[in-house]
């Protein structure tokens, strides 16, 4: 994001970023350009009252932080906005996750920290030896080097976006192995994730995964995301 | 819309507070999807959304229901095959279990045939599926945050912010409106909407956000 020379300086745009990226310098308002994500927030506020906020054309490698930070325009490769995919979202239909699997996923940078995509590489390639099963259609495969490997592009290891999710399966008797190796993770990065766990639920109503959890000491939040089995064609088991 | 499960909060201040989108799986249902999910939050606003929108869109703070409906709407009638290729979807949250469970029963009727997702504390929304003659397929749980958790903003402001699914409410806005509600320059619903508009795609709670505004300037206010 740049400022134009019609700013006045009041500031009204500041408390919108959540990079806290902007200041107010001497005459008119500041970008830290390395703290900034392009998420736009600040432009979407309407806050300045003179329009001095430009959108710049972004090129790679800087590109990179908008399609994960700016919710607004569709990915290409999902269809959908943002850096997400579909994960458990459909799951009615598409069967992605199943009785015996463990699917998880990482949304790194959140909430509210953002993240320099060296600390995604760190985790992605802890996450590759570890044999995780990932999600193909994941805007996160357009920064590696080689689809099969688990190097970034050396060009987008400094970026910092706001976000982006690392989507992944093991089965389930694996769940130990992958949150011990996620807890070495979490201690070895500069920002934080936010974990969740995917369950798909038995016919009885138990669901494996969360009970696992549990029993290793880990707190399940009170409150869940829940797929409620209505999308059509059903995915068979 | 993925980080909707991590809402912080208590049991109290959740209870009140659940999330809903209807959409396709893209290359699987999604041809003639699009009206499919126009209908899908109309359901929603009949049956009083606290917030809605759809994040090319924007939200129900920025737009009336009437006519975020229509520009839904529309969107979806240019898209080719209806939808086709097309994972847009409208995001709701409600503040009232029964418009919540309302919202539901309609969407299991009009039977859509699109995935549904609902977010809340999970034995409220068991209950409130099991009214409806549903269970649970696919649960996504949370395990909290981890990392350099240290970074995080409090606790208070992070019950606020993480209402917005893409991160786009800012601490810094939090503070500043937590000031002003303070001060009496702005009241807690005025500070709310002006939390909620950020947050293009609709999942932020307004009415929650009031609620937990005016509790941290009540204790702001003890001795």
């Amino acid at each position: 994001m740049d400022v134009s020379e019609t700013c006045i300086g009041c500031g009204s745009c500041v408390p919108y970023c959540p990079m806290e990226a902007i200041s107010v310098g001497s005459e008119k308002a500041e970008i830290d350009q390395d703290k900034c994500v392009e998420c736009n927030a600040c432009l979407r506020s309407q806050a300045c009252p003179t329009d001095s906020l430009l959108e710049p054309e972004l090129q790679w490698p800087r590109s990179v932080r908008r399609v994960f930070s700016d919710p607004a325009p569709q990915h290409g490769l999902t269809g959908i906005p943002g850096r997400g995919t579909e994960e458990m979202k459909t799951n009615d239909v598409t069967g992605r996750y199943q009785l015996g699997d463990a699917g998880f996923v990482l949304d790194i940078g959140r909430p509210g920290i953002g993240t320099r995509l060296r600390d995604v590489e760190t985790i992605y390639k802890r996450l590759v030896a570890l044999g995780a099963h990932f999600e193909e259609q994941n805007p996160l495969t357009s920064l590696l080097k080689d689809k099969r490997g688990s190097e970034f592009k050396a060009e987008v290891l400094n970026e910092k976006v706001l976000s982006i999710i690392i989507e992944f399966k093991v089965s389930s008797h694996r769940l130990q192995e992958v949150l011990e190796e996620l807890q070495r993770c979490a201690s070895e990065i500069e920002t934080v994730f936010s974990l969740g766990l995917i369950d798909r639920v038995s016919g009885n109503g138990s669901m494996e995964n969360c009970g696992k959890a549990r029993q290793l000491g880990y707190h399940p939040s009170i409150n869940a995301k829940v797929n409620i089995g209505i999308g059509r064609p059903l995915a068979k088991p | 819309m993925t980080h909707s499960l991590h809402r912080e909060g208590s049991r109290e201040n959740l209870s009140n507070d659940f999330t809903i989108y209807c959409l396709p799986a893209v290359g699987i249902n999604d041809k003639d999807s699009g009206s499919k999910r126009w209908r899908f939050l109309e359901i929603a606003l009949r049956n009083h959304a606290a917030n809605a929108g759809q994040a090319d869109i924007g939200n129900m703070i920025a737009h009336s229901p009437q006519e975020l409906s229509e520009r839904v709407r529309d969107r979806f009638k240019k898209s080719a095959g209806d939808g086709v290729g097309d994972g847009m979807a409208p995001c709701i949250c409600f503040a009232r279990k029964e418009d919540f469970v309302n919202t539901l029963k309609e969407a299991v009727e009009a039977d859509l045939g699109l995935s549904i997702v609902v977010q809340g504390i999970l034995e409220e929304v068991e209950s409130c599926l099991r009214e409806v003659g549903l269970k649970p397929h696919t649960v996504h749980h949370s395990l909290g945050v981890w990392g350099r958790t240290e970074k995080l903003p409090g606790k208070e402001i992070l019950e606020i912010t993480t209402m917005c699914g893409h991160g786009m409410t800012s601490p810094n806005l939090v503070k500043k409106c937590i000031e002003e509600v303070i001060s009496g320059k702005t009241t807690p619903r005025e500070a709310a909407e002006l939390l909620a508009r950020p947050c293009i795609c609709g999942i932020f709670n307004p009415n929650r956000a009031e609620a937990l505004l005016k509790r941290i300037v009540s204790k702001s206010k003890q001795p």
